[in-house]
């Protein structure tokens, strides 16, 4: 084969010279190319190109021609265009839906999460004045970390609002708080109610169904409901008015109604207590050094929140400083060295539900970083059903090189060419984007389970979205369309015409980069779905170093005051009972505490965080615990009943500094006052999830501890509930009886793990479900291209399995690349993410052999089913025709 | 119009075209000046002057029939026109009256 000069350079002297002038500017440089590429190929290149650069001048540059006749798009052929873009889809039924249903699933999948997307940036906007509101929280350094609080103390609110004219109002609510509500027979836990300032309800602006949301919350002892909440306790009847019994704050009235908080908010109080209630709040000393009351401040329009945030820090001076010096008898400056650290700050309503993390939210909040990863993927899912388009269309320019070639003799410009392809892929993308819309709104209560959102299907019918979903759909088939359209009007009108093929079946680089990348994708999605199943798999069999199973958490035992021994020991007589522990347990709560700070006692004492169980003396037994080294607490040893005495874990014995010779009769000291001596050593065990790395612990013995742990020993665990479930109500506690399973509550902690796992199944469906219709798509087009080479083949003697692998081969070798590619990126990434886990899986290069394995026989199964098809087909019905 | 003047190096390309007639086109001309006067030009160079001498009117030119040569394209063959001959002639005799009117002694000069 002759060398050919640099294609790229080439093209650029195609581009720019004008036409009448090509040929002999053309033909000039690849005769000096042709005459130099004997000595060097290097050398005859740069010459080439030099002497292209060299021939841009204006004389040969290219001039817009003024045609004399209309060029214009005009009625008539865009009728024209849109009939004959339809009778090609109808043509070939097939590929035109494999084309279209790529499209719609990659529209489906962005249309769900841009809507995902558009709810979680749109929270806390309900409220009239909500860029005027900002919330104050407080920042200060302490044990060796930052604490940050999305609450403030009491004072604070009425504080700044006195100093700083720019603050018009205040309000103040204390987060959700648990009480016992009654009225006649219901007798309800409440979670989530909260002691609210008065203006709360207009600062928010939640209007009231019935009551007066001006004076609602005035007066002590009145309760504003939801209507949720009002069924619930008065059944049809009238709410207003009535009163609700709560233990702590005794008879409060009804005196408004709301519907409900909008999903959108960054709370969801059921009912808010007016704050005046608790009179210790609006009358007793208003401090400033503590935290717990959620405030917010509605400022003046033309406020400036930085200059305000940075003047706050005046108000420690003013306010926190004397006060802790009184509380703590101490000097001024020791006072002033105490709040070094401290500031108050504020985070704009707005942005709460995004960008707020501390420990301490009112519920848990949504995060930026899942917002800008769901984009990306949105975007990414999109691109690849646009580049499936783009493949498909290019490859079945062939069919398209006559109509084309005739066109173009017929006088076409290219600019109508274009015009026309573009039509034409904008016709597909909306006709995809219509089952895209259908689609999503099917799908949209499954996607809402998932993503644990209320998104309804009248947001898509609102008239904002229809407008952006068509221009959504016109800049999907601009987008899609623009490479098959420049492509296809590229093709020189005598060699289409001749032969009948643009060169449509040749290999394309582009096409091939683009299946490359398709599977690439697809592939990363499939090591990360394995990795991440493992991960889980491997967490939730995790040895946990006792037995959750079969162990019963009965809740709020300090309600039944005195009666505890007596219920305690009712239980222990029951034969279905093995053990019974009362202890405070955080075990499978995925506490949020940090533990308290303790050091040993030893020439070069060790610090650190310990978390501190109350417990009993069964619980070791009860919860199946290792001792490895001394004993358990017991009642035989007053130090023991004192508290004193304390068990630790193995984490516990090494942060501190010591080994098995001496742990035992070692000292921990907590503070001046308080030490403990270690009496025994558990083995580790997972007290939280998995995730977290096993951290220090020690057991002490207090008597008053509001869970009993029961350790059953029946099949039967149902009518063993019912029967506990009576001895309680026998005992008249005034508050329900609740309990929950211990290994339930375990596999809740791995809720966010499944979810992931979850996503990553669907993304890794739908990016193997778009990458084989474009496999397909292509597959297809090539045996249709290569149909009487395959008859001549079968003639002479080929085998159906050469024809099938001499097809399949190409395809494969791409999908080949593609998991090279993809295999260190997807290891890379997967790494990554199981930095988030204190206990984890290795990936070992199976996982990736797997991937490779399955995208391969995926690929493998799409492509052979058309080269089968090809290679079966009888031979006469090909060759007949020429 | 710039007017009749011939520059240098037009009137050598209006030479190479008249030698190499009827075969003078772009890298022709290019190659000959090369040979001839010992003048190494980029071949847009040549073009820029042999489009310009046509813009004259000094030359003409059509396109040759294809052959299998550069990729089957077509060169555009150079010929001189009438008035290109009379320019070539009228330079050419200027200089010649101008080279006899030399006074014989300043042509002979020794190397001192």
């Amino acid at each position: 084969m002759k060398t050919k000069p640099p294609k790229w350079a080439d093209r650029f002297l195609e581009w720019y010279c004008r036409p009448d002038r090509l040929e002999e500017i053309q033909g000039d440089a690849y005769e000096l190319f042709d005459r130099t590429v004997n000595t060097s190929k290097l050398k005859a290149d740069l010459y080439f190109t030099w002497n292209v650069i060299r021939f841009f001048r204006w004389r040969n540059i290219r001039r817009t021609i003024k045609h004399h006749y209309s060029n214009q798009l005009s009625v008539a052929m865009l009728k024209n265009y849109f009939k004959t873009g339809w009778r090609n889809l109808m043509r070939k039924k097939a590929f035109s839906m494999i084309n279209i249903f790529g499209l719609a699933i990659g529209l489906t999948c962005f249309l769900l999460i841009a809507s995902f997307v558009y709810d979680e940036l749109s929270y806390d906007q309900y409220a009239a004045g909500y860029k005027n509101i900002y919330r104050v929280g407080l920042q200060l350094e302490q044990n060796g970390g930052v604490d940050d609080y999305p609450h403030v103390d009491v004072a604070v609110g009425a504080g700044i609002k006195n100093d700083y004219p720019e603050v018009v109002a205040f309000t103040r609510a204390t987060g959700n708080t648990m009480d016992y509500l009654r009225h006649g027979d219901v007798n309800v836990k409440e979670e989530s109610l909260t002691l609210a300032d008065s203006n709360f309800l207009r600062v928010f602006s939640i209007p009231l169904l019935e009551g007066n949301a001006d004076h609602a919350l005035t007066d002590p002892n009145s309760i504003v409901i939801s209507s949720a909440f009002a069924k619930k306790y008065f059944g049809e009847k009238p709410a207003l008015g009535e009163l609700l019994v709560s233990r702590r704050y005794g008879a409060m009235k009804v005196t408004g109604i709301f519907d409900k908080i909008p999903d959108k908010s960054h709370f969801h109080y059921d009912a808010l207590i007016s704050m005046s209630t608790n009179a210790r709040i609006t009358t007793g000393r208003q401090t400033w050094s503590n935290v717990g009351f959620h405030t917010y401040l509605l400022l003046d329009e033309h406020a400036d929140p930085n200059r305000l945030e940075g003047k706050l820090s005046a108000l420690i001076e003013k306010y926190v400083v004397p006060e802790i010096q009184e509380d703590m008898g101490i000097s001024a400056a020791d006072a002033q060295r105490s709040v070094n650290t401290w500031k108050f700050y504020l985070m704009p309503l707005s942005r709460i539900h995004l960008y707020s993390h501390t420990k301490y939210e009112i519920e848990a909040n949504g995060d930026i970083n899942n917002v800008y990863i769901f984009g990306a993927l949105a975007v990414f899912i999109l691109l690849l059903a646009c580049i499936n388009f783009m493949n498909l269309s290019t490859a079945s320019a062939a069919r398209r090189g006559t109509e084309i070639g005739i066109r173009k003799t017929l006088g076409s410009f290219r600019s109508q060419l274009v015009t026309q392809f573009l039509v034409e892929s904008m016709i597909l993308a909306m006709i995809a984007l219509a089952f895209a819309v259908i689609f999503a709104l099917v799908l949209l209560p499954f996607f809402n389970q998932l993503t644990g959102k209320q998104i309804e299907i009248s947001f898509f019918l609102s008239a904002p979205v229809l407008t952006s979903l068509v221009a959504l759909g016109l800049t999907v088939g601009l987008l899609a369309g623009t490479y098959p359209a420049i492509f296809l009007s590229s093709f020189q009108t005598l060699r289409v015409l001749k032969s009948n093929s643009p060169g449509g079946a040749r290999r394309s680089n582009l096409r091939s980069i683009l299946v490359v990348f398709q599977f690439a994708i697809s592939t990363a999605l499939i090591v990360a779905t394995i990795v991440a199943y493992q991960q889980l798999h491997f967490l939730q069999n995790i040895e946990m170093g006792y037995d959750t199973e079969q162990v019963v958490v009965v809740e709020n035992a300090g309600a039944l005051g005195v009666n505890i021994d007596a219920f305690k020991r009712k239980l222990e007589q029951d034969h279905r009972v093995s053990h019974v522990s009362h202890a405070t347990v955080p075990i499978g709560n995925a506490g949020s505490y940090a533990g308290t700070e303790v050091s040993s006692k030893s020439p070069n004492p060790s610090g650190t965080h310990m978390h501190i169980f109350m417990v009993d003396y069964d619980f070791v037994e009860t919860m199946g615990l290792q001792l490895v080294l001394g004993r358990n607490l017991s009642n035989e040893f007053p130090n023991d009943s004192l508290g004193l005495n304390v068990v630790i874990n193995e984490t516990a014995m090494k942060h501190l500094g010591w080994d098995e010779s001496n742990v035992l009769g070692s000292t921990i000291i907590r503070s001046a006052q308080l030490q403990y001596q270690v009496v025994g050593v558990v083995k580790d065990f997972h007290y939280t999830s998995a995730k977290e790395k096993i951290a220090p612990l020690m057991m002490l013995y207090r008597r008053v501890a509001p869970t009993f742990l029961v350790k059953v020993k029946t099949s039967a665990v149902h009518d063993f509930i019912a029967d506990v479930k009576s001895q309680w109500a026998a005992f008249h506690a005034d508050v329900p009886f609740s309990y929950y399973f211990l290994d339930e509550r375990f596999s809740h902690l791995y809720k966010a793990e499944q979810t992931t796992e979850q996503i990553f199944v669907v993304f890794m469906m739908i990016a193997i479900v778009i990458a084989c219709l474009g496999l397909y798509g292509l597959s297809t087009h090539a045996a249709e291209q290569r149909t009487r080479e395959i008859g001549i083949r079968k003639v002479l003697g080929s085998s159906v399995e050469q024809i099938v692998l001499l097809q399949s081969k190409e395809f494969l070798l791409l999908v080949l690349v593609a998991i090279v590619v993809a295999a260190p990126f997807s290891w890379w990434a997967m790494h990554q993410w199981l930095q988030n886990f204190g206990y984890r899986i290795s990936i070992d290069a199976s996982v990736i052999l797997l991937a490779g394995a399955a995208a391969m026989l995926i690929a493998l199964i799409t492509v052979s089913f058309q080269a089968v098809r090809a290679a079966m087909a009888n031979p006469v019905r090909s060759l007949r025709s020429e | 119009m710039k007017g009749t003047h011939l520059g240098e190096l037009e009137e050598l390309v209006l030479l190479m075209v008249g030698i190499l007639y009827p075969e003078a086109y772009g890298v022709a001309v290019m190659d000959e000046l090369e040979k001839q006067a010992g003048r190494s030009l980029n071949i847009s160079a040549v073009h820029a002057v042999l489009t310009r001498l046509e813009e004259k009117g000094l030359l003409q030119s059509k396109m040759s029939e294809p052959t299998d040569a550069r990729g089957g394209r077509r060169k555009r063959i150079f010929l001189l026109t009438a008035a290109g001959k009379r320019s070539l002639e009228e330079t050419n005799e200027l200089r010649n009256q101008l080279f006899n009117r030399i006074p014989r002694v300043a042509l002979q000069f020794r190397m001192a």
